[in-house]
């Protein structure tokens, strides 16, 4: 089971988008049911990143997080989308 | 600030903007948030703080998009306020510190639970992405800006 952070300034509106943009890419790449995602506020992820496996934020953490953070942003903008799902992808398989 | 449409049942709301900067705007759309009820007085200061914490602008294409949004706990009932510029301001592109974008539309969220509003998140994202779409928001006509609105709730 892999333990994901998705995290945004207020962890209700980007982060919401995330989880779902990145539940539904898992699902469909086979990993349904094989992963945990909690969101959280991006002032959350230092504190909360010690037992997750990856975390993808939509804004900057300030602070080291425990896990390797991807950036966000493509899940929002559309440019870049499939590079980060590869990244996504490369970390469930670790 | 010019009124476009206000959709009370369906909360939300369109105006067109006339502003300065970025932070012109937003006080501008908070204020008139404020004013109608949608959101606390402590809604305005929020949006201003977390705009410079955690910026919003997404830079999706020619036309460029702010999200700015605060924390549920300055909403009193959840809207979408759509602010078309009449000139485009700068915005610092979300999680980064220094890049800016040149912004024509905000989408000024009031989101009070997050489980309420998924659905409509993700499709407002979709629209952030279309830059056709968001083209016709740019012509302020009404029934064009009552259809793609009305498409975030169907």
């Amino acid at each position: 089971m892999k333990k994901i952070l998705i995290a945004c300034g207020s962890g209700v509106a980007t982060s919401t988008v995330a989880n779902q943009k990145i539940s539904s890419m898992l699902d469909q790449n086979g990993y349904k049911g094989q992963y945990h995602i909690e969101q959280c506020k991006v002032s959350e992820v230092v504190a909360k990143s010690d037992g997750a496996d990856f975390c993808v934020c939509t804004t900057t953490v300030s602070g080291k997080a425990k896990c390797p953070v991807l950036a966000g942003l493509p899940l929002l903008t559309g440019i870049g989308l499939n590079k980060l799902y590869d990244q996504i992808l490369e970390e469930m398989k670790k | 600030m010019r009124e476009i449409l206000e959709d009370n049942e369906k909360k939300f709301l369109a105006y067109s903007v006339d502003a300065r900067s970025n932070y012109d705007a937003l006080e501008q759309l908070a204020g008139l948030l404020t004013e109608k009820g949608y959101v606390k007085d402590t809604f305005s200061a929020a949006i201003l703080k977390r705009e410079k914490a955690y910026p919003t602008g997404l830079p999706t294409g020619e036309i460029g998009v702010a999200i700015p949004h605060a924390d549920p706990e300055h909403v009193n009932r959840p809207a979408v306020c759509l602010g078309v510029l009449e000139e485009p301001v700068n915005f610092i592109v979300m999680g980064s510190e220094t890049d800016e974008i040149s912004v024509s539309i905000l989408f000024m969220l009031a989101i009070k639970h997050k489980e309420d509003h998924m659905t409509l998140l993700t499709k407002l994202i979709d629209i952030c992405q279309n830059q056709e779409t968001l083209n016709s928001l740019l012509s302020k006509d009404e029934e064009t800006i009552q259809r793609v609105l009305e498409s975030l709730y169907d």
